[in-house]
């Protein structure tokens, strides 16, 4: 496939732009690196009172169920808008020199994927030091939905960086679109509270499915391939792949529109 | 024969140009049916049958008003535009001069942005290693190489991305007025090494307003005017 070749051949940008973006953000803000952790904190405390306190929600070990919903949410909704602006921010390279456009979407998602792991590997070691949560041989599958994850992102990214150039409304957009996902995704509450009846339908949502199969993982020590996860295999290779051939289709509009 | 190493058939390009302000989304229901029916873009010809060719070993000065394809032919060849008609065959490395080092990045060193802009010009990480002292050194930079580049003059940002790209391993050198910033002293040293290339039987496209520098480089000139683009051999050489 062409996108692997193009990723191959032009590594040493891709490299470049994570570097920067890493380098830039852990430079010009004086609490840097722990901003990676602190959000997801932060946002821990406040659900923690609203859901375990006044909503009353029954889960055990409620911190560490949040939390791993919760990071790969961040992951989704951090790594999805900022890619969608990466096409229109970078206009005056993509003016200027040669490479393939979707270079700039593949480095914003890169990025966000080491923040990503590095707060999972934060989760692992509370998980190990603080709970009796089983470490299980299950845990083996978490790189494996990760990269599922990654490429549902990665599809996404082509979309919403592509339909950017269009619409400049599209973050906007996104930000209503993910605040009402939220909720529709099983991260504060367990599966198990949807009604039985529309439960097929919710896990039609590719997040909360992603989202739901990390907690079956990480807290329940349960995993087995079934339907859903042939699902949300297929899906994101899908939206990837679809994403790819209309962003490759477009890409040379980019530079006359943007 | 000579081997040439840009050539351009019958090539046309246009560009749309819309002449309306962009609409929000109150004014689009306000004016819908209006909105539907009128087209509200022009079609802006830069050039519609451009054939020239370029050989390898050429120093070629590209001038003319603004405003009449000077960039646009420049991106065509870079492959940032694609023509509407025709072809475009280039062949070998280029290397693009930025204007005052577009792709540098103001929170990080002059270091980082070496390396940074270095790989946006498709060198390798040990390329760029390889050559980083002799880098600083013409840029003349010095101890200001662990500054962040916001702090430099635009000047210094200016030597340093000519620095960059001068290294880079290339066939054909692109510089887009690149020379208007930068003292006295170190205009003539891009020129000695611009030259310098010249004389390895690089091929450099050059534009600049200024005539009597490209008469006095140049092997050929392209002019660039609303109706008409000529490649004209230079008489002085």
């Amino acid at each position: 496939m062409q996108l692997f070749e193009n990723i191959i051949s032009y590594y040493g940008v891709i490299e470049g732009f994570v570097v920067r973006d890493l380098k830039d953000r852990y430079k010009s803000s004086y609490l840097g690196f722990f901003w990676t952790i602190l959000h997801p904190l932060s946002l821990v405390v406040t659900y923690t009172f609203v859901f375990k306190y006044v909503f009353k929600v029954q889960i055990d070990h409620y911190v560490i169920y949040l939390l791993s919903g919760l990071i790969p949410w961040i992951f989704f909704t951090t790594a999805i808008t900022n890619s969608s602006e990466s096409i229109v921010h970078n206009f005056h390279l993509l003016n200027k020199v040669y490479f393939p456009r979707e270079i700039f979407p593949i480095a914003i998602a890169v990025g966000q994927f080491i923040h990503f792991l590095i707060s999972m590997t934060i989760l692992l070691i509370a998980i190990i030091c603080f709970t009796h949560i089983h470490i299980s041989s299950y845990y083996f599958i978490l790189p494996f939905l990760m990269m599922v994850q990654f490429f549902l992102i990665l599809g996404s990214s082509f979309l919403f960086s592509m339909l950017m150039v269009y619409l400049k409304d599209v973050p906007l957009i996104l930000n209503v679109v993910f605040q009402f996902l939220f909720f529709l995704c099983p991260i504060a509450y367990h599966l198990e509270a949807v009604p039985q009846k529309y439960r097929t339908l919710y896990l039609l949502n590719p997040f909360a499915l992603i989202i739901h199969l990390y907690h079956q993982v990480i807290i329940f020590n349960n995993f087995e391939f079934n339907g859903h996860v042939f699902y949300v295999c297929f899906f994101s290779f899908l939206v990837m792949y679809i994403s790819y051939f209309l962003f490759k289709r477009k890409e040379w509009e980019f530079v006359e529109r943007a | 024969m000579q081997e040439s190493i840009i050539k351009f058939e019958s090539v046309e390009k246009f560009f749309k140009v819309n002449f309306e302000k962009n609409l929000t989304f109150q004014e689009m229901i306000v004016s819908f049916p209006k909105f539907l029916k009128k087209k509200n873009s022009q079609v802006y010809n830069v050039f519609t049958d451009l054939n020239f060719s370029i050989f390898k070993g050429d120093f070629v000065g590209i001038t003319g008003p603004n405003g009449c394809g000077k960039s646009t032919i420049l991106k065509l060849i870079c492959n940032i535009l694609k023509p509407n008609q025709g072809r475009i065959f280039v062949k070998g490395k280029i290397s693009p001069l930025l204007e005052l080092g577009a792709g540098f990045h103001p929170e990080l060193t002059g270091r980082e942005n070496v390396f940074l802009y270095g790989a946006i010009l498709g060198m390798k990480k040990r390329e760029i290693q390889k050559h980083f002292l002799k880098m600083v050194d013409f840029s003349e930079i010095g101890k200001f190489i662990d500054t962040k580049i916001k702090y430099y003059s635009s000047g210094m940002v200016m030597r340093l991305a000519f620095s960059v790209a001068i290294h880079v391993d290339y066939d054909i050198l692109i510089a887009d007025e690149v020379l208007a910033v930068g003292d006295e002293n170190f205009q003539k040293k891009c020129i000695l090494e611009i030259m310098n290339s010249y004389r390895n039987h690089k091929t450099i496209l050059f534009v600049s307003h200024d005539i009597n520098l490209i008469n006095s480089m140049c092997n050929k000139i392209l002019y660039v005017d609303r109706d008409k683009i000529q490649l004209i051999n230079n008489l002085r050489f």
